[in-house]
C-alpha cells in the first residue's frame, strides 16, 4: 500500500489513479466534516469536491508539515465557512423568496432506520450551533483532533477552543435531550 | 447552588479534553463522589461524545469519480480560457504585422493593388514564360 507521500508524488506527475486513491482514502473524513458544517444539502457535495480539486491544483505547495488529513480538513473548514457566509449573504438578499433548504436523501440500504435517525438528529443538533462552535465541535468531537491541534488549525488560543467546546457540548446535550 | 453546579460542570467538561490542575481535579473528584446529578451528567457527556465520535455520513462510492470528472472539466475550461485570453493579443499582433507589410508595400510601390501586393507586377511576361519553362 502506497503512503500519502508516494501517492502525491505519483499524482503530481499526472497519475490520475494515484489521485483517485488519495480521494478514496480521505473522502469519508472530508465529507463528514463538510456535511457536519453545512448539513446534508446539495452544496455540501460541491464543497467536498472542491476540497480535493483545490488540493489537486496546489499539490506542489503541499510540504507535508501537517498530515494530509489535517491539511484537507483545514481546506474543508475554510471552504465550509465561506459557503456559510455566502449562504448568509444570499439569505439576506433573497429573504422574501427563500425556501427551506432541500436535504439530500442519500439512500444507504446497509444502514438501519435507527442509525439513520440518530445520524440525522446529530446532524441537526450540529446545525443548531453557531458556526464558530460547530467548527470546534466537529474538529474535536467528530474528527477527533486534540484541543491543541484544533487550536492550531483554527489559529485560536487553546483557552478559547476549550471554552467554546464546553459551550458546544452543553448545547448539543440540551438539543439531543430535548428530542 | 446552580452557579456552583455550573462551575463544576465546566470543570467536568474540561476534564474530558485534557489534564486539570491538581486543585480542580481534587474538587471534581469530590463533587463526583457526592453528587449523583454530576455523575449522571458525566455519563451523558460521555455518551454524547461517543455518539459524535461514531457519527459519519454514509459512504458515497461515486464521489472519487465525480471529483476526477470535475478536474477533467476544469482542465478543459482552463485550456479554452487560455485560448480566449490569448486570442485578442494574437489577433492584434497579426493586424499590426499586416498593417506594417501593407504600409511597406505602399511606400515602395505607391499602390495597394492586388498585383502589387502579391508582386505580380514586377514580373515581365518573358520572365514569367521562362519561369514556367524551367519548371518552377
Amino acid at each position: 500500500m502506497h503512503t500519502d507521500k508516494e501517492l502525491i508524488q505519483l499524482a503530481s506527475k499526472g497519475d490520475q489513479n494515484a489521485f483517485r486513491l488519495l480521494v478514496e482514502r480521505y473522502q469519508q473524513q472530508i465529507r463528514t466534516t463538510v456535511i457536519g458544517m453545512l448539513g446534508d444539502v446539495p452544496e455540501a457535495d460541491d464543497v467536498a469536491q472542491s476540497v480535493f480539486i483545490r488540493f489537486y491544483q496546489s499539490m506542489d505547495k503541499f510540504r507535508g508539515e501537517a498530515g494530509l488529513g489535517t491539511y484537507l480538513t483545514r481546506i474543508a473548514i475554510n471552504l465550509s465557512l465561506n459557503e456559510l457566509k455566502r449562504r448568509q449573504r444570499s439569505l439576506k438578499r433573497f429573504l422574501s423568496f427563500s425556501k427551506p433548504e432541500r436535504e439530500i436523501d442519500i439512500p444507504d440500504r446497509s444502514e438501519s432506520p435507527e442509525r439513520m435517525e440518530k445520524r440525522d438528529s446529530i446532524s441537526k443538533a450540529l446545525q443548531a450551533l453557531e458556526p464558530d462552535f460547530r467548527t470546534i465541535a466537529i474538529l474535536r468531537l467528530v474528527d477527533g483532533y486534540s484541543v491543541k491541534e484544533t487550536a492550531e488549525m483554527l489559529q485560536l488560543p487553546m483557552g478559547t477552543v476549550a471554552s467554546r467546546l464546553a459551550r458546544a457540548q452543553k448545547k448539543l446535550k440540551a438539543i439531543l435531550r430535548a428530542e | 447552588m446552580d452557579r456552583e453546579y455550573d462551575q463544576i460542570l465546566n470543570v467536568l467538561i474540561r476534564s474530558l479534553d485534557g489534564a486539570l490542575p491538581a486543585s480542580e481535579e481534587a474538587q471534581l473528584e469530590e463533587a463526583l463522589r457526592t453528587s449523583e446529578r454530576l455523575r449522571l451528567e458525566k455519563a451523558r457527556l460521555l455518551d454524547l461524545r461517543a455518539e459524535l465520535k461514531d457519527w459519519s455520513v454514509p459512504e458515497d462510492p461515486d464521489f472519487a469519480a465525480r471529483v476526477l470528472s470535475q478536474i477533467g472539466k476544469q482542465a478543459e475550461e482552463d485550456l479554452s480560457g487560455v485560448i480566449i485570453r490569448l486570442f485578442p493579443r494574437v489577433a492584434a499582433a497579426c493586424v499590426m504585422v499586416l498593417a506594417v507589410a501593407l504600409g511597406t508595400i505602399y511606400l515602395t510601390d505607391g499602390s495597394l493593388m492586388l498585383d502589387t501586393i502579391i508582386g505580380v507586377n514586377e514580373v515581365v511576361l518573358e520572365e514569367a514564360v521562362m519561369l514556367v519553362d524551367s519548371g518552377f
